[in-house]
């Protein structure tokens, strides 16, 4: 498993390096930016536009709200899609490819090969969030001297790495997608939907207080990125809610791919209607 | 003779309302190598698929020594070694990463110098990135894959597809010495020379159907169709064999060459008509009655067949 484990890190590390330099690039744009942001639009009163409310509570008049508003608000966004990217690469884009065949012939159960995989995923993105972390932490230390905040880079670092566990229940969805579906390209459409939808949705139902209760069924929800969580570390009972949907996700992806005609392109449930199918020709 | 290597019984698999194979009961010895034939199509793949367990029967059962395919696959594959037919590899890897990954996973059980040997049989550099290599070399790495940790079943899914006649010669060759170390391979193919120069036994699969299963000496003798020279020493009228379920190959004045798919005995007591004075069974290869076998059960190939 351990062979298998590196293996999807090498084939993948394209991708791991890309993305961990545009996360480079991301923290250095938009936080070098602050200092230079002019004070009149830091005082803007975002919350009074009702377009900026639909987008979350955005405000830039402290550093810990420009951060949790603005900073956090795309970086979560662009995880979800790295989260996407990945977690419908493994299995769903190795069966579209077909390099998955030979990955069956081993001596592997599926619930090897999926754990394997979910493993490697989670390594993957904390990779990803560790290179991002370091950044902001770094690049925070370059620019501290021009700053009114209570936060240190520790701080800073905590708060980015503790978007794991969302990144990670997006890698274990589109997982799990990817062994229900009949092709990466369905799950990728699929998971997407739920990104838009989760994102969107937590955003736009903050304007309607009527509406509010139904936030806590997004991801979003759960994010650390509040001022409280900068100041003093993320909600645990927020980050074990994430993860433990994250291992739902890798739950029904043991599941279904169990289930799975590998190689047919086709949805899980087909088998059983082939079978039924058969079963009532025979009896005929 | 022990238990079967392998062991199917009512093998079926549809996808939705398409038959993929149905009813299929076969069963392969220790030490055989055993043909699987059939055109594009008919089945090869997706019962050597239920065999690795990549995908699940719709009715009927799998058994590879002894154990169940479905329950028991991950037993049953570590003295496996697969090579499917669509073989696809990491583009980004170099052919030794990605062996080295194989071994890793199957802990480490291959020799060094038996690798070796293999990469030298087949000439292969294993240092260059697999996206360089072209089909024929990327074969390699897959018949490389599932040879080197010299397993007691090798599952081969057109294995000399892509390769030149001497890289298919050493195929041959692996699989004869497999067959000699005591090895099962079950061999799929719709190449029959190669199927006819290594196998013991084969069995012809069409539209999911095993039609037959019989020694390849027993198929070659057991002919549907016969070709036929005669010779005569007199002129014989180029219309003299003009006779229904007969194929005149070559005609000229004292030598007729036929394919006789039926009316064998009329075909004869017209040679003796015409006063043959040599009569001369041209052997057919494997192909040829395969391609009769296709046309007698009414299969895709018309008549004539042989022609």
């Amino acid at each position: 498993m351990a062979s298998l484990f590196w293996h999807e890190l090498r084939i993948r590390r394209g991708v791991l390096i890309g993305w961990s330099a545009g996360m480079l690039a991301f923290f250095s744009v938009y936080m070098a930016f602050y200092p230079a942001l002019p004070v009149e639009m830091r005082n803007l009163d975002l919350a009074s536009i009702e377009l900026y409310r639909a987008f979350g509570n955005l405000t830039m008049a402290t550093f810990e709200g420009y951060i949790g508003s603005t900073i956090f608000h795309f970086f979560t966004v662009l995880l979800c899609v790295l989260a996407i990217v990945t977690g419908t690469g493994v299995l769903a884009g190795e069966e579209d490819n077909g390099t998955l065949e030979l990955q069956l012939a081993l001596p592997l159960t599926r619930w090897q090969l999926v754990t394997t995989k979910t493993i490697a995923l989670a390594a993957m993105s904390l990779l990803v969030l560790g290179v991002a972390s370091i950044a902001a932490a770094v690049i925070f230390l370059f620019i501290r001297d021009q700053l009114t905040t209570q936060l240190d880079a520790g701080d800073l670092f905590r708060a980015t790495v503790a978007h794991w566990p969302l990144v990670f229940l997006f890698q274990t969805l589109s997982l799990w997608l990817g062994t229900l579906t009949p092709s990466r390209r369905v799950a990728l459409a699929l998971a997407t939907v739920i990104l838009v939808v989760s994102f969107l949705g937590y955003n736009l139902l903050s304007m309607s207080p009527d509406l509010e209760y139904l936030r806590p069924l997004s991801p979003f929800h759960y994010r650390p990125s509040t001022p409280a969580a900068l100041n003093e570390g993320p909600a645990s009972g927020d980050l074990v809610t994430l993860l433990g949907a994250a291992l739902l996700g890798y739950g029904l992806a043991v599941v279904c791919f169990n289930q799975r005609d590998v190689t047919t392109g086709a949805w899980l449930w087909a088998r059983y209607f082939h079978r039924v199918s058969s079963t009532r020709k025979v009896a005929g | 003779m022990g238990s079967p290597v392998i062991d199917l019984r009512d093998l079926t698999v549809y996808y939705g309302r398409q038959r993929g194979v149905e009813g299929l009961d076969l069963t392969v010895d220790q030490g055989e190598v055993f043909g699987f034939l059939g055109p594009n199509g008919a089945g090869k793949t997706t019962t050597l698929r239920v065999m690795m367990d990549i995908i699940r029967p719709t009715r009927g059962q799998a058994l590879i020594f002894g154990r169940n395919c479905q329950r028991e696959g991950h037993f049953i594959r570590q003295q496996v070694g697969y090579l499917p037919g669509e073989l696809r590899l990491p583009d980004n890897l170099t052919a030794r990463q990605y062996l080295a990954m194989l071994n890793g996973a199957r802990g480490r059980v291959v020799e060094a110098s038996y690798l070796q040997q293999l990469c030298w049989q087949l000439e292969l550099d294993l240092d260059r990135p697999m996206r360089a290599y072209s089909r024929g070399n990327k074969q390699k790495v897959g018949l490389i894959a599932a040879l080197m940790f010299r397993p007691q079943l090798l599952i081969l899914d057109e294995p000399t597809g892509g390769l030149d006649p001497l890289a298919q010669q050493v195929v041959i060759e692996l699989v004869r010495a497999a067959r000699e170390e005591g090895r099962t391979v079950f061999f799929s193919s719709h190449i029959l020379p190669e199927v006819q120069a290594v196998c013991d036994r084969v069995g012809i699969i069409r539209a999911g159907q095993l039609v037959t299963v019989e020694r390849i000496d027993a198929l070659l003798r057991r002919q549907y169709v016969h070709r036929i020279r005669f010779r005569f020493a007199e002129p014989v009228p180029a219309t003299a064999f003009s006779l229904p379920g007969i194929t005149l190959l070559a005609v000229n004045e004292h030598e007729v060459t036929l394919e006789v798919r039926e009316g064998l005995a009329q075909v004869l007591a017209q040679a003796g008509a015409f006063q043959a004075i040599e009569v001369e069974t041209l052997p057919l290869t494997l192909e040829e009655v395969f391609l009769a076998y296709y046309g007698a059960q009414g299969g895709n190939h018309g008549q004539p067949v042989l022609a």
